[in-house]
């Protein structure tokens, strides 16, 4: 893979840098202190912390007493989520659509492997908040945030759940990479927002 | 706010308060020609006249009046006897007024103007034979009386208005200690502006919260007001010190030192936050007004409630409070001299240099070290001379030294004219019979060491590219500077993408920046005393000076800088105070404060705040804002002195479009994360700025 440099209003950038997972460490380590005086913590977050387990197992295990928070899509294998998973405090697990063959539609993949690991991820004992992305008439109808509740609601280790309204910055992501952005839905679309299934199911949810 | 409140802020705010007869018509310097005055007296006369020249207005709906109806000060001396004055003298800021300190509150306001015209009268008995003493002391005297006499007229034209209340409050105040939390208010008001009636500016207001606590609690404890009353109360004063601000000098509008200071600790170790602490946070954010601007001095030990209201100040976008850390500030003055009970009781001056209330004459803005004319300089010179790094480095320290010199030297002319009014609320003037302008107990001179970012950063650059690396050569370098990088733009775009930056946490360049600031304060240590006796404050802050080192500017001492290696283009504005340079890609607020947290602030102590943009869209709930109140400890603990945060408003954000370098660390919540808006393409950005505008609305 090539490496070039990325379009921003300020011009051609180079974006990211190469960390070990010593380099990384050791520069959270310098926050510790102040993280844990403001009650803060790390989060391993998107692209997806899955692709490199062993890059970010490898890191936490060299950080000092820090909180640490898992952002995933869950969509890995077993084994390595679940080494992620009893590496952190807390989890923010994303889940997108229920019906597979729509999930295979617009991810090209079953949502299979993300529903095993979610039970995994609750019988481990760490607490987790789900997170669903509302893309307009794909995850946000109410049978595919039915689904959801259904399969959430009695899970130990659920501390509520957070959606996230349809925003149109994957677009912007397009243009730096050269690339065309073809959704495949309709953008312009106002998300629904079914905040009675989570209230009847006695569910805490929150609009980010 | 009830309808009262907000009547009187739009009468304000749209300047209906300003009526015909606001005109300049004052000159009384023939009067004072032809009665052969001493300084000290024109001065007095002065401030009766102006004083008499006040219309006195009293609206209906206000609890704290006064208002200024003359928009320019009469001079005291002819243009003739001024320039014989002021020959091969320093004057500070083009006048002679005394500015930037901050009176004994407490003394005025618990002896009354009768209490200390008695002591200027124990004073005159006693030290009869001293013509100077006893002009002085006349001077004084006459003074009072034209505040008391201003007062009088207040008093009737209540009476004629039907306003019992203020007829009341004007019957015992200035003359006596106030009996209550409204007449103390008053008092404050009406002396304020009697200073910047006849010229002074950035007077503070100081640690309102001490000092005022016992006229309130008196109020509490005779059941004479409840806290909403006392609110209501507040904001009437808070309002009053809005109505004249058009008029106030200043660099820009807004620029007039009226400065509370709350909180802090007391020398035993317990806070000093009380009931007025809060009130005032809350007050302030209610108000949503530029004054007073208020400071907040906090501890490791401060109560994270007191942090969380403080942020919701700040997310209010008013760019206060400003938050100093007692931890560093307060050792930093006891080791520098000031005594331990004087260090607790610091306040600041018109921004944020420590001084000590009715005790300091202190000149804490004498001027600007450019340092990145002194990198500069030395980075040409090495550079078309075949020298190494550590000649530039040497030469640079040599600059440094320099300017202080020039500074200091320039200074040790400096003329300060009498003023029997601050007089009046300083500890020991009236005591001695000595004027202030004569000096009190703490008489130094600040000086900011300004932009030092920009000039690490160009000594980086060039030891970077030039001696590590050896990518570049010395000649396309000054070359390129030369042609302020026209003909020069992938050179300049290395040195944006590769070089080291501030704000990083990265030890090179940081150390760097360390470095220059210790060159600085050993400069200004071993000028040794001023000729006033007082002690060199080196400081870390820009204020007006990120722009003025890069523009010029009318009058300035300080020298203007071109392109610089850290590929900044000429003109181009420096970052403000300490913060990373405008286009400088940096990791985050924590990495900021880790930066700066390296800069020796026990020898830095003039004061300059770490300042970091966010955007109102981090504020979203009580819960974000419970987050950054908690990074406000994080600030304590990293051992910087001063922080301010701004919270961007829609304005600045359109702003931000057209000229994003300007603001490339405003931090904005996208979502459910934060990026930075500069990086965020076009339609993120208008995303948000078209969520701003209901913001704003609803603000």
């Amino acid at each position: 893979m090539s490496i070039q440099p990325m379009q921003s209003t300020l011009g051609a950038r180079m974006i990211g840098q190469w960390f070990t997972a010593e380099d990384l460490a050791s520069r959270l380590n310098k926050y510790a202190g102040m993280l844990k005086t403001m009650d803060g913590g790390v989060t391993f977050s998107g692209g997806e912390p899955l692709m490199q387990s062993e890059f970010v197992a490898a890191t936490i295990d060299r950080l000092k007493d820090i909180h640490i928070t898992l952002d995933t899509s869950g969509f890995g294998p077993l084994s390595k989520f679940l080494a992620l998973v009893k590496r952190s405090h807390l989890v923010l697990y994303d889940i997108k659509i229920m019906d597979e063959r729509q999930h295979k539609n617009f991810t090209r993949y079953s949502n299979a492997i993300i529903k095993e690991n979610l039970l995994a991820l609750s019988d481990s004992g760490v607490p987790f908040y789900i997170r669903i992305p509302l893309v307009p008439r794909v995850t946000d109808t109410r049978e595919n945030v039915a689904g959801i509740v259904r399969l959430i609601k009695d899970l130990p280790g659920l501390l509520g759940v957070d959606l996230l309204p349809y925003n149109t910055f994957a677009a912007g992501k397009y243009i730096p990479l050269r690339m065309d952005f073809y959704p495949g839905f309709d953008q312009s679309i106002e998300n629904k927002i079914h905040l009675s299934l989570f209230h009847e199911a006695g569910i805490r949810v929150k609009i980010l | 706010m009830n309808a009262r409140i907000e009547r009187l802020k739009h009468w304000i705010r749209t300047r209906e308060h300003r009526t015909d007869s606001f005109v300049n018509l004052c000159d009384f310097t023939k009067e004072m020609d032809a009665d052969n005055l001493s300084w000290v007296r024109r001065v007095a006369r002065l401030t009766t006249r102006m004083c008499e020249a006040q219309d006195i207005i009293i609206n209906p709906d206000e609890n704290i009046v006064f208002i200024q109806t003359t928009p320019v000060c009469s001079k005291v001396f002819s243009e003739e006897e001024w320039f014989k004055l002021i020959e091969n003298k320093t004057l500070h800021e083009g006048v002679t007024s005394i500015s930037n300190i901050c009176p004994d509150w407490e003394l005025l306001l618990s002896q009354g103007l009768e209490g200390r015209k008695r002591q200027a009268y124990s004073t005159r008995e006693r030290l009869m034979n001293d013509l100077n003493v006893v002009d002085f002391i006349d001077a004084c005297i006459e003074t009072i009386d034209a505040i008391l006499n201003l007062a009088s007229r207040y008093r009737s034209k209540a009476e004629e208005s039907g306003r019992y209340d203020l007829v009341e409050v004007f019957s015992n105040i200035p003359a006596n200690p106030p009996k209550s939390f409204h007449e103390a208010l008053q008092f404050l008001r009406l002396v304020l502006a009697v200073t910047w009636l006849i010229g002074h500016y950035q007077i503070g207001l100081g640690r309102f919260d001490q000092y005022m606590m016992p006229y309130l609690q008196n109020d509490f404890d005779n059941g004479r007001i409840d806290l909403s009353q006392a609110k209501e109360l507040l904001a009437d004063f808070f309002l009053s010190l809005n109505k004249d601000n058009d008029i106030y000098p200043g660099v820009q509008p807004g620029d007039n030192g009226q400065t509370i200071v709350l909180g802090g600790i007391n020398p035993d170790g317990s806070s000093a936050v009380n009931e007025i602490t809060r009130m005032v946070l809350q007050v302030t954010y209610e108000l949503g007004m530029i004054d007073p601007k208020i400071n907040l001095r906090i501890n490791r030990d401060t109560d994270p409630d007191l942090l969380f209201k403080a942020m919701k100040l700040t997310s209010k976008g008013l760019g206060f409070p400003q938050y100093l850390n007692d931890d560093v500030i307060i050792p930093a003055l006891i080791s520098h001299g000031y005594s331990i009970e004087d260090a607790y009781n610091y306040s600041v001056a018109g921004c944020w240099e420590p001084i000590i209330p009715g005790k300091g004459m202190e000149v804490v803005n004498t001027g600007a070290v450019s340092f990145p004319y002194a990198a500069d300089a030395a980075l040409r010179a090495g550079l078309a001379n075949g020298k190494s790094y550590e000649w530039m480095l040497e030469k640079t320290k040599q600059n440094i030294n320099n300017q202080v010199r020039l500074i200091l030297n320039a200074y040790s002319k400096i003329l300060l004219g009498p003023s029997p009014c601050l007089s009046i609320m300083m500890d020991g003037c009236l005591e001695e019979g000595k004027d202030l302008s004569e000096g009190l107990e703490y008489n130094g001179f600040g000086i900011w060491g300004a932009c030092a970012v920009s000039a690490a950063e160009a000594l980086a650059a060039t030891k970077h590219f030039i001696f590590d690396k050896k990518q570049v050569e010395p000649a396309d370098l000054i070359s390129a500077l030369e042609a302020d990088f026209e003909g020069y733009t992938s050179l300049r775009q290395l040195i944006l993408d590769e070089a080291p930056r501030i704000g990083n946490n990265h030890d090179f360049v940081d150390s760097l920046m360390v470095e220059l600031f210790d060159y600085f304060a050993e400069a200004c240590e071993n000028f040794g005393r001023n000729h006033r006796g007082g002690i060199i404050r080196p400081g870390v802050s820009t204020a007006m000076y990120y722009m003025w080192l890069a523009q010029g500017h009318d009058g300035m001492r300080e020298p203007v800088v071109g392109t610089t290696a850290d590929g900044r283009r000429k003109g181009e504005p420096f970052s403000a105070n300490l913060a990373p340079s405008p286009d400088a890609y940096v990791a985050g607020p924590f990495s900021v404060l880790h930066s700066f947290s390296k800069i020796d602030f026990q020898r830095l102590f003039n004061g300059g705040p770490v300042t970091l943009e966010f955007s109102e869209s981090i504020f979203r709930d009580e819960e974000s804002i419970e987050k950054v109140a908690l990074f406000i400890r994080a600030f304590i603990q990293s051992g910087c002195q001063q922080l301010q945060l701004n919270t961007l408003n829609r304005a600045k954000l359109l702003e931000a479009k057209i000229n994003p370098w300007m603001y490339r660390d405003l931090i904005v919540r996208v979502w459910g994360w934060s990026g930075y808006f500069c990086e965020l393409a076009a339609e993120y950005q208008d995303q948000i700025i078209a969520r701003h505008v209901f913001g704003d609305s609803r603000n």
